[in-house]
């Protein structure tokens, strides 16, 4: 009778021990659960946050507003410029992509920066490392040359940003005949086309170091650019001006480290400067 | 001395209920990954992990920069990767120098299958003899990224690196491929 006794109060403790242990793997698996939970929400939060970042600069919806954030985000990258900023000319921080949506930009390495940081479309870009205006003419890209992609887009208005590549090897008078002889080709492809031509930009005091592309050669260029051009009734848009810090160089606050090419705001201020001057 | 005797069952039922506990969990994790081989082997091909191809070009990028990086998604794929079977691309992400100065470039592209993964490697090592002979007499300088590109793939997903470093840059990929 005693050992049955016992035998039941045994049984009663595995029985409560059991319920003991059942009640603390409960406990935890609740709150694991809402560890998870809220991992998951935290994580959904993240996910949001990146993809709004990331798909700014290509969303159509109030484009102008959300570009405008694309270059306070870039303007605030630790990027230093040895000039005082208060001498420095405040350039455009925003520009309508809409505006460009019917235009061709013909360019170099440079231009290709339109269509890779996604300010325009690729579509709007006839531009490829290493172009200059002695090979623009017949160079294909896609299996289309300039002429060709003009002809078939009719653009409103075309502009050509080519010659840094040839500061190195090419004479500057020589650059300038081919530029004429491009410009005549696409006149002839899209008679009701505004050609525009856009100086070649600066570089900087670091990259003239080098010795390949200096300001003199940069300067020269342009300005004899814009001497043949404009007489013809094209518009030429002076981008060096802008782009230079106080003692003419180019302004390392917007140029790529190689001194050559543009950081993302440069193309903003470039094309908000190019609305600008035409509007 | 009852109550020591108590005491041991106690002790020991409490180790028993444990290991069964232990085990009960134990054959539950086993079960998950019997599954997944199961689905593994019914697919043929099925990846090695699930990783967004996102989440591999990020980790990448933490330790092997690109200068002015630019992240793009698969809806530019067709764009810079002409030869690729866009059908067969499942997602995508790819990252590249945005001011057009230098040659780097990461791209991470799960497939829909293995052997589409493998067909694409073709594709991205097109994008790579194309990216050469552009950026040949450009920037001899920046050439190496190029000729030491490696291009490969793993279970669903084709990787290109033409990368400063782009062993450091493999040994990541095959990191957070593996799963």
């Amino acid at each position: 009778m005693a050992k049955k006794k016992k035998i039941n109060g045994l049984s009663m403790a595995i029985v409560a021990l059991n319920i003991v242990i059942v009640g603390i793997i409960i406990l935890l698996i609740v709150l694991i659960y809402l560890h998870m939970k809220e991992d998951t929400v935290n994580d959904r939060a993240d996910a949001t946050v990146t993809t709004t970042a990331k798909t700014e600069p290509s969303d159509t919806v109030n484009e102008e507003t959300q570009i405008t954030t694309t270059l306070t985000d870039i303007t605030d990258a630790p990027v230093t410029s040895p000039s005082d900023t208060s001498d420095v000319v405040s350039l455009p921080v925003t520009y309508n992509k809409e505006y460009f949506s019917n235009d061709l930009f013909i360019g170099d390495s440079i231009s290709t920066g339109f269509y890779l940081y996604q300010y325009l479309d690729i579509k709007n870009v006839f531009a490829e490392v290493g172009l200059n205006p002695e090979s623009a003419l017949n160079k294909e890209i896609d299996g289309v040359t300039c002429i060709e992609k003009a002809s078939a887009m009719q653009p409103r208005n075309i502009y050509i940003m080519l010659g840094t590549n040839g500061l190195a090897f090419l004479d500057s008078s020589y650059m300038t005949s081919k530029m004429l002889e491009l410009i005549e080709a696409l006149e002839m492809a899209c008679p009701t086309a505004k050609i525009c031509i856009v100086s070649i930009p600066p570089v900087t005091k670091a990259h003239e170091s080098e010795g390949k592309e200096t300001m003199d050669k940069v300067n020269k260029y342009n300005s004899e650019l814009k001497s043949k051009v404009t007489p013809g009734g094209y518009t030429f848009i002076d981008i060096s001006s802008m782009l230079k810090d106080k003692d003419g160089y180019f302004d390392v606050k917007y140029a790529e480290e190689d001194g050559l090419h543009f950081l993302g705001n440069t193309y903003i201020a470039v094309l908000g400067y190019i609305e600008k001057t035409l509007n | 001395m009852d109550f020591k005797r108590f005491l041991k069952k106690v002790a020991l039922l409490t180790a028993v209920s444990l290991m069964l506990f232990a085990g009960c969990d134990s054959n539950s994790g086993q079960q998950g990954t019997q599954s997944s081989d199961v689905s593994s082997s019914e697919s043929g091909d099925a990846p090695q992990t699930d990783i967004a191809p996102s989440d591999v070009v990020k980790a990448i990028l933490a330790q092997v920069s690109i200068t002015s990086a630019v992240e793009k998604d698969q809806s530019e794929l067709a764009t810079y990767y002409g030869k690729l079977d866009t059908s067969k691309v499942e997602s995508a992400a790819f990252c590249l120098c945005g001011s057009g100065a230098y040659p780097d470039e990461i791209a991470v592209i799960k497939f829909k299958s293995a052997a589409d993964a493998k067909n694409g490697e073709e594709a991205l090592k097109a994008r790579i003899d194309s990216q050469s002979k552009i950026f040949k007499d450009y920037t001899p300088k920046e050439m190496y990224k190029l000729e030491n590109s490696i291009v490969f793939s793993k279970g669903n997903y084709a990787v290109l690196l033409a990368v400063s470093d782009n062993e450091k840059a493999k040994s990541i990929a095959d990191e957070k491929l593996a799963g």
